[in-house]
């Protein structure tokens, strides 16, 4: 078997660009926070936005910058980097963070509990963040004809995760409104390295597994591994940026670093350990003969496969995480009333409640359980005018908004929605609309009626939250 | 090249050294308590049944707590469900129906669970008799500083079988929470009734009305506590921008957050809480007692939970007191 060109040739560029890069970042972030002290520049509104999307690129762009001042004499096709770059990129804005966001919304759940941390970081984010760079690779790079060293996993892996970490850039930027420079800039420097590190480990195995005949096996740890570091990387960053609770006035204050060092030394040491693998790889290849899979295609498509499967294992695991943290109830039983709540809302009964939930740690939203006795000849009507006179009294602007008649439990019932403005009676604390909703249902001589209070921001999250206390509601 | 005796020397005396610290540190930091046992016969009918011939010593379960003061007094005729802030005795006890001869009594007190370290642990051999009555045995510092605020927990031994056991809050406890330990019967006591047994060691003093017990302290600290508004902004550690709908919450004294959790976030613990505006600002409804530890928990939706435990507003702080508090993703 012949020799390939290149690839038994260790691409110093790769990784002493990849250091520089790490030690330029950092001292590009310091420049920022150096800047900013000394100058305090007044940026606001849509100025402080565009600096802070081009600040964004800055990580990406200088990896890139020093990958093409090394790369001189052993080229690399600079276009099908940038493409790469683009792919990770166009990847994330399209899918990885729509997903994360917006279907799995992970924010909202990820620190409910520490094991909501790990499941949410290995299972949800790190799964597809890794299967993304992984893709973008293994779709856009992968068997082409450029990709035909051990080092060209890293080199297009990392242009990958910096894609990846540049569209998480640009979202954290627009979705903070414009942050200030240094503190933006610290953040944007974190999750560039960190990726760029994840991308790295992953990029080793993709490299040796086009370039070696390796098991079906191994590119499916390849992702376990990146998988789990990335996981790792958000834990351990969690538990560095516990926040704080400082007395006295807000001071101008330096940023936060621990997770940017942190971020920084996972880059330094996947750099180091995965140019001393290739090394590794190299000798070995050069003593025991190549093992090119030139014919192994049909062994590559398996590892393919087994690395989609796994992400499929994944992600599963990860949804069932996610309902049950999301969707773990508890039960209750109070006199003749028996039901659940969710999980994660606590015990709030107070003085002519039967029962009360409140999501103390999250939305400040009630269910609550009243009963009121009726005079004979009364009805669901009378209960809504005493409900109007009593909110009337206590808060300003009660106004039932919708209203019409239902049965529960086979029982027929009136259900409203009302709003009013909660006064607030403290100093300095500005109103709050509440918003919620009535099932009152007459049984015999008394009313039992179901309420939810919420903010009307908290309506559509809360509310199905809410249909599920009152269906599974016995009495 | 160092020599491999030198080595040996270093190594058994960096060890000794390590051993001593540890030792010496160990001790230092060992409250060290004052401790009183005491016993009283029962002159009505309200405690268990006297025997005949004591046999077997029969004692009440769960442990009482008897009502103190800051003093050291204890009221044996009064139990408490929770103590006071600032409590710097407590005493756990138990009716019992006779003493056989030959028993010693034993106790064991614990703070933060049955499963750590015992804090107290002491026995003593008791003088037989077939009338039922009451045994206590208070624990508080040599000093008389207040005790820290926490669930403290008690396990009483006859003869070094596990008889009784309790459990108590230090931290909270309001006048409410103290309750007669049961009506005495309106009969006179016998003259040889009120001459038996005579209390040992008791620390109550002679005439100390019982409605001091809650009463003193808070006059002392209606005069001393002074109460502080607690506002502030809750912010992104990251880009400093205010965070809106965060949760300020502060517990009961003596609750601790992991607690609290356990319990499900039970609304009764909670001491006093806010939620910030559009400008992350907020201000605590009640005002915080100065120098009292209160466990606080900052919440966010998308944002790691702050948590303090130990949470105290000293002289130092203005009134009112502003926060600055970050939070991170």
């Amino acid at each position: 078997m012949s020799e390939q060109p290149g690839v038994n040739r260790q691409r110093a560029a790769w990784w002493q660009s990849a250091i520089l890069a790490v030690v330029g970042v950092l001292v590009f972030v310091g420049i920022v926070i150096g800047l900013e002290s000394a100058f305090k520049p007044a940026l606001s509104g849509t100025g402080l936005l565009v600096v802070g999307v081009l600040l964004a690129l800055v990580p990406a762009a200088l990896w890139l910058i020093f990958f093409y001042v090394q790369d001189r004499l052993e080229p690399e096709p600079k276009k099908e980097v940038f493409k790469i770059f683009l792919v990770g990129l166009a990847l994330a804005g399209a899918i990885g963070i729509p997903v994360s966001d917006q279907l799995f919304r992970v924010s909202d759940w990820l620190y409910r509990s520490s094991v909501s941390l790990v499941l949410g970081s290995i299972f949800v984010v790190g799964a597809i963040e890794i299967f993304l760079i992984y893709v973008a690779v293994r779709l856009f790079i992968y068997d082409t004809d450029e990709f035909d060293e051990r080092s060209d996993g890293m080199v297009y892996g990392t242009a990958a995760g910096l894609g990846y970490a540049t569209a998480l850039n640009i979202q954290f930027i627009l979705a903070s409104g414009g942050a200030a420079l240094g503190d933006a800039e610290v953040t944007v420097a974190e999750v560039a390295l960190a990726h760029a590190a994840f991308a790295g480990v992953l990029g080793y195995f993709l490299g040796r597994a086009k370039l070696e005949r390796e098991r079906v096996l191994w590119l499916p740890l390849g992702f376990v591994v990146a998988t789990l570091l990335n996981g790792l990387f958000t834990i351990l960053r969690s538990r560095l940026e516990t926040g704080d609770i400082i007395m006295g006035q807000v001071a101008p204050t330096l940023p936060t670093v621990s997770g940017l060092f942190l971020a920084g030394a996972l880059a330094l040491i996947v750099a180091i350990v995965v140019a001393l693998l290739i090394q590794r790889d190299i000798a070995r290849t050069q003593a025991q003969g190549q093992r090119v899979a030139v014919d192994a295609k049909l062994g590559d498509r398996q590892s393919n496969f087994a690395t989609i499967a796994l992400f499929v294992v994944f992600i599963i695991v990860g949804i069932v995480a996610w309902l049950s943290i999301t969707g773990g109830v508890k039960t209750f039983e109070v006199a003749e009333f028996k039901g659940i709540y969710p999980d994660h809302y606590g015990v709030a009964t107070r003085e002519g409640d039967v029962f009360r939930v409140a999501d103390v740690l999250g939305s400040g939203a009630e269910f609550a359980i009243q009963t009121m006795d009726l005079q004979a000849g009364e009805g669901a009507q009378q209960v809504v005018a005493a409900l109007a006179v009593q909110r009337g009294s206590d808060f300003a602007a009660y106004k039932v908004l919708e209203s019409k008649e239902t049965t529960l439990k086979g029982k027929p019932a009136l259900w409203q929605r009302f709003a009013y403005v909660d006064p607030m009676t403290l100093v300095k604390t500005p109103p709050r609309l509440v918003e919620g909703e009535d099932y009152i249902v007459v049984d015999g001589n008394r009313a039992i009626v179901i309420t939810l209070l919420t903010t009307p921001d908290d309506l559509p999250d809360v509310e199905p939250l809410f249909q599920q206390f009152v269906e599974r509601l016995t009495f | 090249m160092m020599k491999t005796q030198t080595k040996v020397f270093l190594s058994i005396l960096s060890t000794l050294i390590l051993v001593s610290v540890s030792v010496l540190g160990a001790f230092a930091s060992t409250p060290r308590w004052y401790t009183v046992a005491s016993r009283t016969t029962l002159i009505g009918d309200d405690a268990l049944p006297a025997a005949a011939g004591c046999t077997k010593m029969q004692i009440s379960d769960p442990a009482l707590w008897f009502a103190t003061d800051k003093k050291g007094n204890v009221y044996e005729d009064k139990v408490v469900k929770r103590y006071p802030t600032g409590t710097t005795v407590i005493a756990s006890g138990f009716e019992y129906n006779c003493i056989p001869k030959n028993t010693t009594i034993g106790v064991v007190y614990y703070y933060g669970g049955f499963d750590t370290e015992p804090i107290f642990s002491d026995s003593q051999k008791e003088s037989p008799t077939n009338k039922p009555g009451l045994f206590w045995w208070y624990i508080g510092y040599e000093d008389r500083s207040p005790l820290p605020e926490g669930a403290y927990q008690v396990k009483w031994f006859i003869n070094k079988k596990l008889a009784s056991k309790g459990e108590i809050t230090v931290g909270g406890g309001t006048k409410e929470d103290i309750e007669d330990l049961e009506e005495p019967t309106e009969e006179e006591p016998t003259e040889e009734e009120v001459t038996e047994e005579p209390t040992e060691e008791v620390a109550e003093e002679e005439g100390t009305d019982v409605e001091d017990i809650w009463d003193f302290g808070e006059e002392e600290e209606e005069q001393a506590v002074e109460t502080v508004t607690v506002q502030g902004k809750v912010i992104d550690g990251k880009t400093k921008k205010p965070i809106a709908k965060a949760g300020f919450i502060v517990l009961n004294p003596g609750v601790g957050v992991r607690e609290w959790a356990e319990n499900e976030f039970p609304e009764e613990d909670v001491y006093t809480a806010a939620m910030t505006d559009a400008r992350g600002q907020f201000t605590c409804p009640k005002k915080l007692e100065r120098n009292v530890t209160y466990a606080v928990v900052v919440a966010a939706k998308g944002y790691q939970p702050v948590i303090a435990e130990e949470f105290v507003i000293d002289e130092e702080q203005e009134d009112p007191v502003s926060l600055t508090i970050k939070m991170y993703k």
